[in-house]
């Protein structure tokens, strides 16, 4: 069993040890009865002063009177016996968790599973904890976009995520990775032979007669990359905003980047058929100013919104003009990008034309680091409205899965969660599309006094050391013992 | 010389959709599209519509139809992969 004085990797999870909740009852009851029930002995905190570790007790649990709770090792017959009590009236146990790793909150935090907000898909990425913590680093984080930062990749993650907020803000969480949902990316392909999409595709098919849906170009594993890319990439930086939705893959762009909209819309009809959610399109072509939308993306559209499939496209890279097609179907979600200033990238369209030409939302969409085929060097950077739409794909997916909510009403909680930006609606519509995330607790669990160094010290940036000498700090309460 | 002006066009079958908005006309028959001249590529039928090759009699002839938008097919094209904006 690992413990918080391992080198290395902070540990998460439970611990192994169960923690019993007596009833109010006297200490000796409740030692007596851990005693009776499953031959546990407890002793009592009060006598046994500080104490760095349970294995330096001479006993198989503390029991801590002040809170009618005691912590043991204990075999799993014995925990059979306990959970027995715990169905029994007349007995005063009343509850047997097990125990969890608890961390300061700027350095680590494990509850997913104390939560149960996600404890599926564990296998891929092999963490117990599948929420997504504030990073140490972000200091100068709060609830707003605050207009004044300016973004920069780091190491593990990707500007864009943070601005998204797919890396929280610090003292919260984004529990919701999006799960369950499916992103289709209409686009050039994928590169299936990429590690990171391992086991993320769910299904794809070619629109491009004569080439498979591997991707020759770039654009689509790059896209894709984006919306949905794995929490643990194997360059290090992470950069897929939704990293447990899955992916349904149309290629209906060609390896040079062409298309027709006969090939868009079959690759439509397929994603609706193929159960999609959230539909990601980086791709478009230009419109003049008072040139109406297309009618059959519009019908594409609505057909799919009512088979809960919510289409997001690209709003165009030709500047002050017109959102493109189909973007400007006024039941396509566009997008503009933003820069790490979160101002309107000088390439991004605008709404010149109403019926649909308005822009919707905005994201990140320029210098985006992604995922690009093995084959051009797997990973990549790429500037434009097309960066900018699968980080809304994400942002979807993630809300999707937090509310339940598909096709129009996921639309309008895109729109009324989006941070509102100083620049016009002209510009960047209802300003960025932004990851549901949620405040953490103040405190998340009882604290556990023979392991206090991480709890009120900290000050430490080695998540994988303790300091002994913390119990000294004076700012925090001492363990009551 | 008919052959030649043969083009590429989506036809929107109002009403065809998974179960469109508003009050549209319900959609003809694929048959009638076919009697008016248009040769069905595909029948795209979760969105509703009909994509095909039809000349320019043939277009108006779909025109006429009750129910149905025609319009001709876009090429799209995207940046290539080394492209300052995407």
């Amino acid at each position: 069993m690992s413990t918080e004085t391992a080198v290395g990797r902070v540990p998460e999870g439970p611990t192994g040890r169960q923690i019993i909740t007596f009833a109010n009852v006297d200490a000796g009851t409740a030692r007596r009865e851990a005693r009776d029930v499953a031959r546990l002995d407890l002793v009592d905190a009060r006598d046994i002063g500080t104490f760095e570790s349970l294995e330096e007790v001479d006993a198989d649990g503390v029991y801590f009177s002040a809170l009618g709770i005691a912590v043991v090792d204990s075999a799993p017959e014995q925990l059979g016996s306990l959970s027995r009590a715990v169905g029994d009236s007349t007995s005063p146990i009343i509850a047997v968790e097990p125990e969890v790793y608890v961390h300061a909150f700027d350095t680590f935090e494990s509850t997913g599973a104390a939560d149960g907000v996600e404890t599926a898909d564990t296998a891929e990425t092999g963490a117990v904890d599948e929420v997504d913590i504030a990073e140490v680093d972000t200091d100068d984080a709060d609830d707003d976009a605050d207009v004044a930062e300016t973004y920069v990749d780091t190491p593990t993650y990707t500007w864009g995520l943070k601005a998204v907020r797919a890396i929280p803000p610090i003292l919260h969480t984004a529990p919701w990775t999006g799960t369950g949902i499916r992103i289709a990316i209409l686009d050039t392909g994928i590169d299936l032979g990429h590690p990171d999409f391992a086991g993320r595709v769910l299904a794809s098919q070619s629109f491009i007669p004569g080439e498979p849906v591997h991707d020759g170009h770039s654009h689509g594993t790059h896209c894709a990359g984006t919306a949905a890319g794995i929490k643990a990439p194997a360059g290090g930086r992470r950069y897929g905003v939704a990293h447990h939705s899955r992916l349904l893959v149309g290629k209906v762009l060609s390896n040079s980047g062409s298309g027709t909209s006969g090939q868009i819309l079959a690759g439509i009809d397929w994603a609706i058929r193929s159960g999609a959610h959230v539909i990601s399109m980086s791709l478009g072509s230009r419109v003049n100013v008072g040139q109406p939308h297309y009618t059959y993306y519009e019908q594409a559209a609505v057909a799919a919104l009512d088979a809960g499939s919510l289409i997001v496209a690209a709003a165009g890279n030709d500047g002050w003009s017109p959102v493109g097609a189909p973007a400007n179907s006024p039941s396509v979600l566009a997008v503009a990008a933003l820069d790490q200033s979160l101002q309107r990238a000088s390439f991004s369209c605008v709404a010149l034309n109403g019926g649909g030409g308005e822009i919707n939302v905005a994201a990140p969409g320029v210098a985006t680091y992604s995922s690009v085929p093995v084959a051009k060097g797997s990973y990549g950077v790429k500037s434009g409205t097309s960066m900018a739409t699968p980080h809304v794909a994400g942002v979807a997916a993630r809300l999707a899965q937090k509310t339940g909510f598909r096709g129009r009403a996921l639309w309008r909680e895109i729109e009324r969660t989006a941070v509102p930006l100083p620049q016009s609606a002209q510009e960047v519509g209802k300003g960025l599309a932004v990851v549901p995330v949620r405040r953490m607790a103040v405190v998340a669990h009882p604290p556990t006094p023979w392991r206090p160094g991480p709890i009120i010290d900290p000050g430490s940036t080695d998540p994988g050391s303790t300091d002994p000498g913390s119990t000294d700090s004076g700012s925090t309460e001492p363990p009551t013992s | 010389m008919r052959e030649e002006r043969r083009r590429r066009v989506h036809v929107t079958m109002r009403g065809a959709g998974a179960a469109a908005s508003g009050t549209p006309p319900p959609a003809p028959p694929l048959e009638t599209l076919t009697e008016a001249g248009l040769d069905i590529d595909e029948h795209l039928d979760a969105i509703g519509v009909v994509t095909g090759w039809a000349d320019d009699d043939a277009i108006d002839r779909l025109r006429a139809i009750d129910g149905v938008t025609v319009e001709f097919e876009r090429g799209v094209q995207i940046a290539p992969p080394d492209a300052p904006v995407q």
